[in-house]
């Protein structure tokens, strides 16, 4: 073969291998989601051989999940909790990062050790906030949960808008000043504004993140008055045996508002991750 | 009116003395330039100045009022800053209104204002788009319509065009000049550029590490700086310098006497620096007891031509009058004009001889 003829060779090869190896990652990740799906609506999941196929389909999983098992008020604990603690999260940590950016307490100090909590594992402070919380008579609310999920939603979130907020210049708020604006009217007319893209970023960021959390809710609740989502899928997992129709219904339920929310800010999600 | 005044002004950083005791006064309606190589303390002074740093000690008196604690807006000084600082989420309209409106004035005087410094400008049909679709001359003319919509009292830029390509600063720097003599405001105008300062200055205030070296008319910097710092600094091509000093009543200058050179006292004079046009020359005849150089280079800009010669392993730049029979590689014989050229002490600070003055 001449030259050119090995190099298409290569290429080929090179590209076939990408396909592939893409096509193993994408099945990875969506055939548990396919099977949760099909499994949701046979009648009789739990078939010897196992078949992905249900032969016949049924919504009675669905019907039984959101009646019996009562999955509409897990789906209200979490949004709730995710909802606030990622709305404090996001606030704070734009002022945090704000501040950051303008001012460098410390040299860098300050930034490094607010920052660094984000590789802080929940379950390592899980029992020292139970005890505390057990003090506060805080466990089984939401309260316990939002506070607790502020360990992770403060440093991620001002990490994420760290960036975005360095990438506005001092010099705008500077001529905002010099025209007139007090500090106040500067952030609210220039430095939000521009930062918006970095905020809705850390607060999508934010959102998933604290959805998903297994590890807290377990410790810091026990019924269903505050439990989370994912607490009520593991709950499937039952000493008589797997629900599985019920698991499938339960988990393709409770995927729907995530999948929903990253579809529609897929722009900001990738955003934040790239962080451009 | 304005007169303002800068007393004593000090700005350090931990143990870096940015600004040393500066003190200048400003007339009103005067151009003002402050000039200096970077790090000189120039930008430090004017953002201390416009209010947006601290002076660490001394103080800025507009009409007679400390206006130290004051806030930017509260001094009434407008400020165009070096890397234009355009509100991108705003329309040419809104960014060249924020300062009116930030003041609350109402709509309609507003919009007159704006369309009004905006044809001053040249930039009317460009009230609409937004800064990022603009070129950068056409942002810096904005920029510079936010100034002035005000009518400030004071208008300070830094280093607003070093950012523009030549043309473009000549012609802007044109502009600049005929608005500010029309408007009659008083103006600050930091650069590193000294042709740029002697374009637009009334006064040139030259700065070094912090220190005010030398306060005047771009004339007078010119033909009369005050230490070898602002004699180097000024003038292009650059000042020639020669070692010289005054022995039994005769000058000498890289150890070879001048004596048409009337140098009646001569307290510590230890250098002597000529510039190109003050220096002459002729082909040397041998043993000419005059300072003789070699010819390496014509040099040609624009319309005039140098000579770049050697002497004594140090480059010397000599302008080329019309009549000068040189060629390169020739020797030629130094001659100086006396009466223009600028002498210096130990400490590098300037010697005035009591000879007839040249009226400047």
């Amino acid at each position: 073969m001449n030259l050119t003829d090995s190099n298409d060779y290569a290429q080929t090869l090179v590209r076939g291998s990408v396909v592939v190896l893409l096509g193993l990652w994408l099945a990875w990740i969506w055939l548990p989601i396919l099977w949760d799906l099909f499994t949701g609506v046979s009648v009789n999941p739990q078939t010897d051989p196992p078949t992905l196929i249900p032969r016949e389909v049924t919504l009675e999983h669905y019907v039984n999940v959101v009646q019996e098992e009562d999955i509409l008020t897990y789906i209200r604990n979490s949004t709730i909790v995710t909802t606030v603690s990622t709305a404090v999260s996001v606030a704070v940590g734009a002022l945090a990062a704000y501040s950051l950016t303008r001012w460098d307490p410390g040299n860098g100090q300050v930034s490094f050790f607010a920052l660094s909590m984000r590789f802080l594992p929940p379950i390592a402070v899980a029992i020292p906030i139970y005890t505390m919380f057990v003090g506060f008579g805080w466990i089984n609310s939401w309260r316990a949960l939002i506070v607790a999920y502020l360990t992770i939603g403060i440093p991620i979130s001002t990490w994420i808008m760290l960036i975005f907020f360095q990438k506005i210049p001092v010099e705008l708020e500077e001529a905002s000043r010099v025209d007139g604006w007090s500090r106040i009217q500067t952030w609210r007319r220039v430095v939000l504004p521009l930062a918006a893209p970095g905020i809705s970023s850390a607060a999508i960021l934010t959102a998933i993140l604290m959805w998903n959390e297994y590890v807290l809710a377990l410790v810091l609740t026990t019924t269903s008055d505050a439990q989370t989502v994912p607490i009520y899928l593991a709950g499937f997992v039952t000493t008589r045996g797997v629900l599985w129709g019920r698991m499938g219904a339960a988990t393709i339920i409770a995927l729907t508002p995530i999948v929903v929310l990253a579809f529609v800010a897929q722009e900001r999600l990738v955003a934040g991750f790239t962080l451009e | 009116m304005v007169h303002a005044e800068l007393r004593e002004l000090r700005k350090e950083y931990d143990d870096v003395v940015a600004v040393d005791d500066v003190s200048l006064s400003l007339e009103d309606g005067e151009f003002l330039v402050l000039l200096g190589p970077s790090g000189c303390g120039k930008s430090t002074t004017l953002r201390m100045i416009a209010g947006l740093e601290d002076a660490t000690s001394g103080e800025i008196v507009v009409d007679g009022e400390v206006v130290n604690d004051q806030s930017p807006a509260e001094r009434d000084f407008a400020l165009v800053f070096q890397q234009v600082a355009l509100y991108p989420h705003m329309s040419v309209f809104d960014n060249i209104s924020s300062p009116l409106r930030a003041a609350g004035v109402e709509k309609s005087a507003v919009e007159e204002r704006v369309t009004k410094t905006a044809e001053l400008l040249d930039i009317a049909e460009l009230l609409e788009r937004d800064p990022s679709e603009l070129s950068g001359g056409q942002q810096q003319r904005v920029a510079i319509g936010r100034a002035l919509v005000r009518e400030p009292k004071a208008f300070l830029l830094d280093e607003p065009f070093s950012k523009l390509d030549q043309k473009l600063r000549i012609q802007l720097q044109k502009e600049l000049k005929q608005l500010q003599e029309e408007m009659n405001i008083t103006t600050v105008f930091v650069t590193h550029d000294q042709e740029e300062a002697m374009v637009l200055a009334d006064r040139i205030a030259v700065m070094d590490a912090g220190h005010l070296q030398q306060i005047d008319t771009p004339e007078n910097i010119y033909r009369k700086p005050r230490n070898r710092f602002v004699a180097d600094f000024i003038g292009n091509p650059t000042m020639n310098f020669f070692d010289a000093d005054v022995r039994e009543g005769t000058l000498h200058v890289d150890d070879v006497a001048y004596e048409s050179a009337d140098t009646p006292g001569s307290d510590g004079v230890t250098s002597m620096a000529a510039r190109p046009e003050d220096i002459h020359v002729e082909p040397a005849p041998p043993d000419d007891d005059r300072l003789v150089a070699t010819v390496d280079l014509v040099e040609m800009r624009g319309s005039t031509a140098y000579f770049i010669c050697q002497l004594d392993g140090r480059e010397l730049t000599i302008l080329k009058e019309d009549n000068d029979d040189v060629a390169e590689g020739d020797s030629v014989a130094l001659d100086f004009d006396f009466d223009a050229v600028n002498f210096f002490d130990g400490t590098g600070e300037r010697v005035e001889f009591a000879r007839a003055e040249v009226q400047s």
